[in-house]
């Protein structure tokens, strides 16, 4: 039987964790992507190419590294983050960071030598410019955004890992599908595999709605 | 009045402006011309102060640079409106909408940039540079993707302009750099390979 109240719960701790890290994420992928795009330095290219690459590790991987860090022993241990929503975040915040940085460094680096050149002309600022670089093409931080959010609430390996799919605390959609299937509730595996899909939906569509609303 | 002397430019190691020694005078009109990639749009953005040579003597009246107009213009997304005002309150200055009546674009200020032909682009970032009645215009290819009519009263609102103002300007098209052009410039390569006023230019051009 499916219990609604640990389903809405489940929910409620898939889009906080989510939320919050994509949050982070493209705050942090702004920053660090306007300074790495729009400045020269020594080691510039390897920076980039190690992003990029960073863009494929496997989120089971990025759960481990979390879990030595933060595991009792380990270097953050005194912080007790492991089996927390914290952990998880840091997680997923590790998985989609180097993807929405990639995205941005690279809309950044294409925009940004025109727009500087003819807003200099006009005596702009370089907070002027940012301020620009963002408004101007919405769709792309957005599509930034949606990419980061989807990859984040659809991941299962690394939130496991950290979170231990603790009830109330830690189970997300994800880990309750697999909890669920694995004790051969296929039925209910499924209803809640519709479920998440249903929320992914309707907050990509809820995305993409303001994205073409110019 | 722009002097250059014995300028180089470089990106890396591509060498794209060599030895431009060029004059540019208060109150006349010099055009810039060349073929693609001859560096037309380099000397301008030099001039203006948008990049600074990599070697050279480079003196100029102008303390900064001034809103010029680029071959690919910076278009934002939004209302043709937001284009202007956007740009005014970065530059502090009311803007002057001679021509954008002159352009007979007013009915096109609500509108969305990317829903405009490229004609009617055009004369928005004209009237853009315009509006902010500058004593130096620097104005990559103006007359680009405008049809007859238009590009007619380009250049009679820019003669009518002449005298007030210093400009330079990039063009491809000789007829019309003939009616406009006080001083021309020949690039080829990022050399200048001939420059001189109207007359003498255009007994001496050959190329």
């Amino acid at each position: 039987m499916l219990d609604t109240s640990k389903v809405l719960e489940a929910i409620g701790i898939s889009l906080h964790v989510s939320f919050v890290s994509t949050l982070f994420a493209f705050l942090l992928s702004i920053f660090f992507g306007y300074l790495i795009a729009t400045r020269k330095f020594f080691l510039k290219k390897y920076i980039v190419s190690f992003l990029g690459s960073l863009t494929s590790i496997p989120p089971v991987c990025a759960g481990l590294i979390v879990y030595l860090i933060i595991s009792r022993s380990g270097p953050l241990g005194w912080m007790e983050l492991l089996y927390t929503p914290s952990a998880m975040i840091i997680a997923q915040f590790i998985i989609i960071f180097p993807i929405m940085i990639t995205l941005i460094i690279n809309y950044i680096e294409r925009e940004y030598p025109q727009l500087k050149d003819e807003l200099i002309s006009y005596g702009a600022s370089q907070k002027d410019i940012l301020f620009l670089l963002i408004t101007n093409q919405k769709g792309i931080y957005l599509t930034t955004l949606l990419i980061g959010f989807g990859r984040a609430i659809s991941e299962y390996g690394a939130a496991a890992i950290v979170g231990g799919s603790i009830d109330h605390v830690t189970r997300n959609m994800t880990a309750m599908i697999a909890l669920e299937t694995a004790k051969g509730n296929i039925l209910i595996g499924v209803t809640l595999g519709a479920i998440l899909i249903s929320v992914s939906l309707i907050i990509s569509f809820g995305i993409n709605y303001f994205k073409n609303d110019d | 009045m722009i002097n250059l002397k014995n300028i180089n430019y470089q990106i890396s190691q591509k060498i794209i402006l060599q030895n431009i020694d060029l004059n540019i005078q208060e109150g006349k009109t010099t055009v810039i011309m060349g073929k693609n990639g001859s560096g037309k749009s380099t000397l301008l953005k030099l001039l203006n102060q948008i990049i600074k040579p990599t070697s050279g003597l480079f003196d100029s009246t102008l303390s900064k640079s001034v809103p010029m107009l680029f071959q690919k213009p910076l278009m934002l997304q939004n209302s043709v409106n937001y284009n202007y005002h956007i740009l005014q309150k970065i530059k502090k200055h009311q803007i002057n909408h001679f021509w954008f009546k002159k352009f007979d674009i007013s009915h096109l200020s609500n509108q969305k940039m990317n829903s405009l032909s490229e004609g009617e682009k055009q004369k928005v970032f004209i009237s853009r540079i315009m509006s902010f009645d500058q004593s130096h215009l620097f104005l990559d290819e103006p007359n680009q993707s405008l049809d007859l009519q238009s590009e007619k009263l380009l250049i009679d609102l820019l003669i009518n302009e002449k005298n007030q103002k210093t400009i330079v300007m990039t063009l491809h098209d000789f007829e019309i750099a003939k009616k406009i052009g006080d001083y021309f410039v020949y690039l080829e390569n990022g050399k200048i390979l001939l420059q001189d006023s109207y007359e003498n230019f255009f007994k001496k051009f050959n190329f």
